[in-house]
């Protein structure tokens, strides 16, 4: 397994990429804030689109891409939010003459956000490449502990399930996907149990290779966060974006418009 | 095997934010003591285990044709490594399955921590321990990981619908939601159950010596897994999903809705506003368009919801092994 599988999209190069993280992840944040604040029979108004629409295609993100992935992930949120209809029949006006069951808002308001709220999240997840995001969470505090390790997996990733996938082809190869379930049980757990012993031998040796090295409990990162006017600006827009979604008609009742 | 990662949405603010303060409480509470048990500079390491658990899920175990299970790890790790490093573990799974997969909200993280994570790595530990006793026979090192990876995995499912229904913002109600989670997470626990032992089995049968202390306790372990066993802990599960099922038929006991429904004013409003004669048309209108109208129904529904979320997650398997396959033709 390669990077360009998991992160392909993450070492391109546009203006979202070359934003600070933390930027990114302070408005994607305060963006799934402001969706979930929503009350659960309001419908988001179109406005809502319009941060993760301008961050995926100015990120140069397939939308197809963001639509597969929305799907993979959404299962369970489908069947749940497709049974409130039956259970939540308050009746909710949508004009004079058309009115429809609460349960109905709640599930279309639900799907909606959670697919604007996933775009954002994917937006940015694949215009950050990873270690850098994670540079951007330790600066906002997250304990470098829990960092460092989130640095090891993401290291470790690939080069295992590059060896889970060699063990389960030279398997394949052994018994064509054939043979009792109970012997096969066994044999999987083997290969599972291969893959751990291997993991800690790894672990030890790359600890070994680290001590050699100097580590001294800190990973240092070749690029340097560097928070520019653009990070600024991102930040301001979207702050007065959201207040004026969320809160607009507030305002516009205070000040008489 | 299967995990059910919360989503932002069916979540409020408060609820969230509290939750993610639970978890980091309790994760920063779990580091120390990993650091207290472990060499301090092998404390980042355990990430390296989080990348086995990822990629131990790659190696199937098949169900029927075409559906298979993989490991979901948390109470074996729970017992190998100990609750507290477990719990690091899964967490550091949980955040990258987020940022990398999104699966899950980033929001919903503090939640997905103690369902997937804190809940069954601490319950899984204490009971696989309780059971086992000093030094267990095979039987029974079975019996205390069967308990263990059941009681674990349901406990942190059935969160699920609390947390949900504190928040108030899917309207399902929480018995049914909370049977169904029950339902689903057995089946669920039984694979896990069995891989489990036949993974701490083939570990002492190999290399005891790696797993340290545990490794003189788990040694019968290595005798393997009678089909005695496994027979009845597929009926035992079985008796259970009869039990939900029943509970489902007999019309659901309402004292947990009473707990945690939140009196939901917007509604009462609502329904103020409207004249009686609109409210009559809405639920005339309400009863053709929901597609299980009657409100008698629910039990049925309940059921027809499992079946659906089954077939629904024999689905997604089926698509993802076609994704594996992709990803094996890319690699090699």
């Amino acid at each position: 397994m390669h990077h360009h599988y998991i992160d392909r999209f993450a070492y391109q190069d546009s203006p979202i990429h070359r934003l600070d993280p933390r930027a990114k992840i302070l408005t994607v944040l305060a963006y799934s804030m402001v969706l979930i604040s929503l009350h659960r029979y309001q419908i988001p108004s179109p406005g809502y689109l319009i941060f993760p629409f301008v961050l995926l295609v100015l990120g140069n993100i397939s939308l197809l891409f963001v639509a597969k992935h929305i799907l993979i992930v959404s299962p369970f949120i489908v069947c749940l939010v497709a049974f409130s209809p039956i259970f939540d029949k308050t009746p909710c006006p949508i004009t004079e003459s058309i009115v429809i069951g609460g349960g109905w808002v709640t599930a279309i308001s639900i799907m909606i956000r959670f697919v604007l709220g996933m775009g954002a999240l994917v937006a940015l997840a694949s215009t950050t490449r990873f270690p850098e995001l994670l540079k951007g969470f330790e600066k906002l505090g997250v304990p470098r502990l829990l960092v460092t390790q989130l640095r090891f997996l993401y290291r470790y990733l690939f080069l295992l399930v590059d060896q889970a996938m060699h063990l389960r082809q030279a398997r394949r190869a052994r018994d064509a996907g054939r043979g009792p379930l109970s012997s096969r049980w066994h044999s999987s757990a083997g290969l599972v149990g291969v893959l751990f012993l291997r993991t800690l031998e790894q672990a030890e040796h790359t600890h070994l290779a680290m001590m050699a090295r100097g580590y001294d409990g800190t990973i240092q990162l070749l690029k340097q966060l560097r928070w520019q006017r653009r990070d600024w600006i991102l930040l301001v827009v979207t702050a007065g974006y959201l207040v004026v979604l969320r809160w607009g008609n507030y305002l516009g009742d205070f000040f008489g418009v | 095997m299967l995990a059910m990662h919360m989503a932002n949405e069916l979540l409020t603010p408060a609820v969230a934010v509290a939750l993610i303060l639970f978890a980091a409480a309790a994760l920063a509470l779990a580091s120390r003591q990993t650091r207290l048990r472990f060499d301090p500079a092998k404390v980042p390491l355990m990430g390296v285990l989080g990348a086995f658990v990822f990629a131990a899920q790659m190696i199937n175990f098949p169900i029927l044709p075409g559906t298979s299970g993989h490991l979901g790890g948390g109470v074996l790790l729970a017992i190998l490594l100990g609750p507290h490093a477990a719990t690091l573990v899964m967490a550091s799974i949980l955040i990258v399955q987020c940022l990398i997969f999104q699966d899950g909200g980033l929001l919903a993280l503090g939640a997905n921590i103690i369902n997937l994570g804190i809940v069954p790595c601490y319950l899984g530990y204490i009971l696989f321990h309780g059971i086992a006793g000093a030094a267990p026979k095979a039987g029974r090192i079975y019996l205390a990981v069967f308990a263990a990876t059941m009681i674990g995995m349901v406990a942190g499912a059935v969160l699920v619908p609390f947390e949900v229904s504190i928040s108030g913002v899917a309207s399902v109600p929480i018995t049914e939601f909370l049977l169904v989670m029950i339902g689903l997470h057995l089946l669920v626990a039984l694979g896990e159950a069995i891989i489990t032992f036949l993974i701490v089995g083939y570990l002492c049968k190999v290399r005891p010596q790696v797993l340290g202390a545990v490794a003189d306790k788990l040694s019968a372990a290595g005798k393997g897994l009678s089909s005695g066993a496994v027979i009845g802990s597929v009926l035992v599960v079985a008796l259970l999903l009869g039990g939900v099922f029943s509970l489902f038929a007999s019309g659901s006991p309402d004292a947990l809705e009473s707990i945690t429904s939140l009196e939901d004013d917007t509604s009462k409003v609502l329904v103020k506003q409207n004249p009686d004669e609109l409210t009559a048309k809405a639920t005339e209108l309400q009863e053709r368009i929901a597609f299980l109208p009657d409100y008698r129904w629910t039990s049925f529904s309940g059921m027809v919801g499992t079946i659906v979320t089954l077939l629904v997650v024999w689905g997604i398997s089926r698509i993802l092994r076609g994704r594996n396959k992709h990803v094996a033709q890319i690699t090699d």
